[in-house]
């Protein structure tokens, strides 16, 4: 069942003129996306940083407003704030920075509890129990309430950050990036926690990331973005064993292997630069950097669709509704 | 309360700044009483009267009029002028920050236009044009400076509210379903605090000697009521011969001033759960 569904959803952000403050040029942060979320399952949106990802998180929680496209969730569509209001309980996110995510002027039992007062949930001692048990879910002791952020450590922080998600109870939880700012070592726990909830609680993930390593053991879709376009989504094994868009390919090599004998000879890496949003190439966005660019590559692409993934990319042209690779 | 009254103990500089201006206004509400004269006495015998000379502690002035006593009086009008402008100031200038800041769009540019343009003018000159419509007294002249301390509060907020809205913990709230004036009273609100409180406590001098400036034109208070102010602009006429006339109202306002900002500092680093033990 699809919980969340979005088509081709875009945002822009227009670039200011210094001089007269009129916009004249827009970055498209976000440039015809699509893509659907089923109920239950760990979907991941992997690329380079500004690939657009944070910006998709946003707009998904009505901070960032879109400029075209449908948002339908659990079949309804979410079109105007009053929608997005609505949505608060059911929707949540962990962000990518615990640092600034937490208000340093309250203590954590008023940061965990304030989803609970602002919908009014509930009496003070009814409150007080759901924070304590939302503590314990998270794997934090419950003298963590009476502290301030800057006297936790970092995992601790993004800890409370998912209890304060989750205390709402949404079933719908976004973490953007919740592990890269941590230590490797926390990174893994705080990982292993978000598995835990998630088949404990039957939450449904949208788990953003730039490291393919992170996903690849935990979720069940990934979709992998470049400069504000899709470029392939498919299953993990899909992607990770055979992937097709040759920015995947090239990213995933770019994953340090940990045995150099199973290294591929002509292994593809990414070389240049990542063009500037304010000016992405026509056609592919890959293209300048892509070895198997061809003619066809400055078109505008189409999705092909082949079995269970979708993959944007001219190469795949002939392969379109053949239904193999 | 209990904790920040213990904290507040601890903190030496919100002590020594609170025993500042504590002595101030016991002076103020006391003042018939410390006062060793009455404050337009004139002792003829004694012009000019160096410090201690016939009973005169801190002197007389060119009317003979004691300054001990004149200093003790002053300070009634310089914590009002002081207290009430800076919190005029910083009461409306905070609204029009936080609206200016929060809000950005056309009424937050239509703020900082109007502001800046308020800004462009000397204070001094603001302050009298203020007057001019007000008309003169001391209430009147309070009022006077505090609005025309509103534009640079008003910035000063804003600059503050534009960096505290970027931090992630306010889209968390909002992300929350919090509404703006929640995010302002419960997030933008305590964290702007210590910007204000040490914008304050900076301004207090400002306008005790705008109260001075406008005294001496006869806008404030009238003589022979004392201010510290206008007794500072009295005295530069005799800096030469009496120049104990300008130094204890020069040094009571630098006194006082170091009062607020001391007790402004502590105020901050108490209010500031990082800076606890
Ligand atoms: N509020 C904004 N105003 C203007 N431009 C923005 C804004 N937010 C994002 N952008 C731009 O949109 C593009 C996508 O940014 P986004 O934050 O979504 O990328 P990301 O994939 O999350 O990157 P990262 O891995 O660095 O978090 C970037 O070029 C960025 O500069
Ligand atoms: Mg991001």
């Amino acid at each position: 069942m699809k919980l969340l569904e979005v088509r081709n959803l875009k945002v822009f952000f227009p670039i200011k003129d210094k001089l007269f403050g009129k916009p004249d040029k827009f970055v498209k942060a976000v440039n015809d996306v699509s893509f659907h979320v089923e109920k239950g399952e760990i979907f991941s949106i992997v690329g380079e940083s500004g690939s657009g990802k944070s910006t998709i998180a946003f707009t998904l929680m009505g901070i960032y407003r879109k400029n075209n496209g449908d948002i339908v969730f659990n079949g309804k569509k979410i079109e105007n704030i009053g929608d997005f209001d609505l949505l608060r309980k059911r929707i949540q996110i962990v962000f990518q920075d615990p640092d600034s995510s937490l208000d340093p002027r309250k203590r954590v039992r008023d940061i965990i509890g304030e989803g609970l007062k602002i919908h009014k949930i509930g009496t003070k001692a009814e409150i007080n129990r759901k924070i304590e048990d939302v503590v314990e879910k998270v794997g934090l002791t419950q003298d963590i309430l009476k502290k301030y952020p800057h006297e936790l450590s970092g995992g601790q922080k993004q800890r409370v950050g998912i209890a304060r998600a989750l205390i709402l109870e949404p079933e719908l939880l976004i973490l953007d990036e919740p592990t890269a700012s941590l230590d490797v070592s926390i990174q893994a726990q705080i990982l292993n926690l978000l598995v835990e909830l998630q088949e404990r609680l039957g939450l449904t993930y949208i788990l953003i990331t730039h490291d393919l390593n992170l996903v690849k053991h935990i979720s069940d879709r990934i979709m992998v973005m470049y400069l504000g376009k899709v470029m392939e989504i498919g299953s993990t094994a899909q992607i990770m064993s055979g992937p097709l868009h040759p920015y995947t390919k090239a990213l995933l090599a770019s994953v340090p292997v940990p045995d150099p004998e199973k290294r591929n000879e002509d292994e593809e890496t990414l070389t240049g630069e990542i063009p500037s949003p304010l000016n992405p190439p026509e056609g592919c966005p890959f293209r300048p950097r892509c070895k198997y660019s061809m003619d066809d590559c400055w078109n505008e692409l189409e999705p092909i669709e082949m079995k269970e993934r979708i993959v944007f990319c001219h190469l795949y042209k002939e392969h379109e509704n053949s239904g193999g690779v | 309360m209990k904790s920040f009254l213990r904290r507040f103990v601890k903190s030496k500089s919100a002590v020594a700044g609170f025993l500042i201006i504590s002595i101030n206004i016991i002076f103020a509400l006391f003042a018939p009483y410390i006062a060793t004269h009455q404050f337009d006495d004139m002792d003829f015998m004694y012009i000019l009267a160096k410090p201690g000379e016939g009973g005169h502690i801190f002197g007389t002035d060119d009317f003979g009029r004691d300054i001990f006593t004149r200093l003790v009086y002053g300070s009634r009008i310089s914590l009002l002028v002081g207290v009430i402008s800076v919190g005029i100031g910083a009461f409306i200038g905070s609204i029009l920050g936080i609206i200016a800041g929060y809000f950005e769009g056309f009424l937050g540019a239509l703020i900082m236009r109007f502001n800046d343009a308020l800004l462009s003018f000397p204070y001094v000159l603001l302050a009298i044009a203020m007057m001019a419509v007000l008309g003169p007294g001391l209430f009147n002249a309070m009022i006077a400076i505090g609005i025309v301390m509103i534009p640079s509060f008003a910035r000063v907020i804003r600059s503050a509210v534009l960096n505290i809205k970027e931090e992630t913990f306010v889209t968390a709230a909002k992300v929350l379903g919090a509404s703006n004036m929640r995010v302002i009273f419960s997030h933008i609100l305590p964290n702007i605090v210590p910007s204000l409180i040490i914008y304050s406590s900076l301004n207090f001098s400002g306008a005790v000697i705008s109260e001075a400036t406008l005294s001496f034109l006869g806008l404030g208070i009238q003589p022979p009521t004392p201010s510290w102010g206008s007794m500072l602009s009295e005295a530069k006429d005799f800096l030469q011969v009496a120049p104990h006339m300008a130094i204890f109202p020069g040094l009571a306002i630098l006194i006082t001033c170091v009062g607020f900002n001391l007790l402004g500092d502590g105020l901050r680093d108490i209010l500031d759960p990082r800076l606890r033990k």
